[in-house]
């Protein structure tokens, strides 16, 4: 990051942080599409950042605010196409709730400025802060909550510490190691149809060193680069979070009654370190990098609407809790 | 030569489709503009938000960009940013209306040629939304299935129809396989997940549903009739296949019947490209989404070269 987008970012967290005013209308307000509810909410979707780094954002702000805001913390790659109707579909149902609601697109990936290769876990936080801060510019001074899903917990997680305010997860990685361990396996499963008779199928350690020996690997035509693999994989999600006095939601999508034991753990950790921690069971199993199921709405999803209703209920109980 | 644009040349945008309104990105030329709009239908296992996989759309885009083209990726009703709902994908069903919406968009813009490009379910709902659209320069096709399934055709069932039950078998039963199934619940939800497929197609194929030879009666005349309109008011339209796609087998089938008689018609106005190694269908690896990109953006400046910019050679970037 240079010094101007460096600027950026502390301006961005200065505003999230209510140290300042907010930025005066820029050229990318008139680059804004605007879409007026039949509820009366507002969606705008446009750019925010740096004008040579521009991150794509879609900004719920709804009818009746509530003085709350939500900033939403995609997944990427294949996960990103996977979940985005159901944050789409969570961004407008906390708008109905009141909550002012920012999505958006980390550089590098989406509708966003940069190429896969700027993609870390440190850029992503970074993102999330400009994302908050853009939301505080548009909705007004807000008590802040965050939602990420999978690798895009973390970004949540860490960039929510600033604030202190209530954080829930979709089926979070628990660590970057976790995470590269399904990416890679997802990768080796692709590959399986592809090995020839006699000839020995590669290993997840066989594609980490060919990852960092060339630089990205293709996993089912999603490229997944070494940036991101060298950042996230020293990472845990339970030492990003400052648990103490925190309420979080965590969610895990599994076809089990039983909270994994790699949750049970971040439970635990947090709730030691003063954290309240709410945890929902939801009977799927997602194929993320995977679409063997054929295209179904999400709204029609029975686990899908659980997932939505418990949200919604966990940053509506949260509000008297989070830091004016 | 042009850089790609980037979000600098992107204007987002709300546009109206029968009752819906859809969200879209109009990506403008980065220098010289050629006065041609290029309408990307979105497809495949990827469809549920404008930036197909990989961000090919989004890629697509801005190197189109930089070769004078406007383009508008855009969200169907129901998916993305897009307001409305739908419950299912139908082939026979295709969202015709939201590529008028898009269409008209950069009509309003004022763009009067215009080039359909769709992949899949997006390529069908390409061709039939064309005879409607006025200004239709050009059509061009990745894998559109050429039957009338009543739905569309998602990963799992090409894998299950492409791959036999004794490769499965075989995959499944390597020790490494057994091993990491038992211990990865991910792992095994596929594997059962392929293996109902499997089955299933297997069952169809023992009570005649699914024929092994001539799929005649299976070509859709919603591929077939705005096909054969696209060819009378003479639009160049392009089919795109890998060597490795099942749809191209489907298609060479397809063009034994009507489909071919159609083809013939044309006198070279309807071509097949079905070179490129590997599938293509979805997009599945990084190499075939490059040599998609390459092959539309030269098929693309061949057919719709729009208002040339005589200061340079005429020769696509990348």
């Amino acid at each position: 990051m240079n010094q101007g987008q460096t600027e950026e970012v502390h301006h961005a967290l200065d505003t999230f942080l209510g140290n300042r005013e907010p930025m005066l209308e820029s050229s990318q307000e008139a680059k804004r599409a605007v879409l007026e509810g039949e509820d009366g909410s507002v969606t705008e979707a446009g750019y925010f950042g740096p004008p040579d780094l521009q991150r794509f954002g879609v900004t719920h702000l709804p009818r009746d605010p509530n003085g709350a805001g939500v900033v939403i913390c995609s997944p990427l790659g294949a996960e990103l196409l996977r979940n985005n109707r159901r944050e789409v579909v969570l961004s407008r149902q906390l708008a109905e709730a009141g909550f002012a609601v920012q999505r958006f697109h980390y550089v590098g990936a989406g509708h966003s400025d940069g190429s896969r290769q700027d993609i870390t876990v440190e850029s992503m936080i970074e993102d999330t802060r400009l994302a908050a801060g853009h939301l505080v510019d548009r909705a007004g001074s807000l008590s802040l909550g965050f939602m990420g899903t999978r690798l895009g917990a973390m970004a949540a997680a860490e960039a929510s510490n600033d604030s202190g305010g209530p954080l829930a997860m979709w089926e979070p990685s628990p660590s970057g190691n976790r995470y590269f361990r399904d990416l890679l396996r997802a990768l080796l499963m692709v590959e399986m149809g592809k090995v020839e008779e006699g000839s020995k199928p590669r290993t997840t350690k066989d594609l980490a060193a060919d990852l960092e020996a060339t630089g990205t690997l293709d996993v089912a035509g999603f490229s997944i680069d070494w940036p991101l693999f060298a950042d996230a994989r020293g990472r845990e999600l339970a030492d990003m979070l400052e648990a103490n006095g925190r309420s979080v939601h965590l969610i895990q999508m599994a076809r089990s009654d039983k909270l994994r034991a790699g949750y049970q753990k971040l439970v635990e950790k947090w709730q030691a370190d003063g954290a309240t921690v709410a945890v929902e069971l939801v009977d799927h199993e997602e194929a993320w990098w995977f679409h063997v199921d054929l295209f179904r709405s999400e709204e029609e999803r029975d686990y899908a609407k659980q997932m939505f209703d418990s949200t919604v209920s966990f940053f509506s109980r949260s509000i008297g809790a989070l830091s004016p | 030569m042009n850089a790609s644009a980037s979000t600098l040349n992107e204007q987002p945008v709300f546009f109206p489709a029968n009752k819906d309104t859809l969200f879209g990105i109009h990506t403008r030329p980065t220098g010289h503009d050629r006065g041609v709009g290029i309408v990307l239908v979105q497809g495949g296992d990827t469809v549920n938000v404008s930036l197909h996989r990989n961000r090919l759309a989004v890629r697509l885009a801005r190197e189109l960009a930089a070769d004078g083209y406007h383009t508008i990726r855009f969200d169907y009703h129901g998916l993305g940013e897009s307001t409305g709902q739908i419950k299912r994908l139908h082939l026979h069903h295709p969202f015709t209306d939201d590529v008028d919406g898009a269409a008209a968009y950069l009509h309003g813009q004022g763009l009067s040629d215009l080039v359909l490009v769709g992949a899949c379910f997006g390529s069908r709902t390409a061709l039939s939304a064309a005879p409607g659209i006025e200004g239709v320069r050009a059509v061009l096709l990745a894998t559109p299935p050429s039957a009338g399934y009543d739905r569309t055709e998602a990963q799992g069932e090409r894998m299950a129809r492409s791959r036999s039950f004794g490769d499965y078998a075989r995959s499944a039963l390597k020790p490494e396989t057994l091993k990491n199934m038992m211990s990865d619940r991910v792992l095994r939800a596929h594997y059962t997940k392929l293996g109902r497929k499997k089955l299933s197609h297997l069952a169809k194929k023992l009570v005649g549903r699914i024929r092994k030879s001539d799929g005649l009666e299976w070509v859709s005349p919603k591929l077939l009739d705005p096909l054969a309109a696209m060819v009378d008011a003479k639009v160049p339209v392009l089919f795109v296949y890998g060597t490795d796609d099942p749809l191209l087998g489907e298609f060479e089938r397809a063009s034994q019947g009507r489909l071919g008689r159609i083809i013939e018609r044309s006198n070279g106005g309807v071509t097949l490209h079905d070179s490129t190694p590997g599938v293509m269908h979805g997009f599945p690896s990084v190499p075939v989404q490059e040599a998609f990109v390459t092959l539309m953006k030269a098929w693309i400046l061949d057919k719709v070269p729009g208002h040339r910019d005589e200061t340079l050679s005429d020769q696509a970037t990348g």
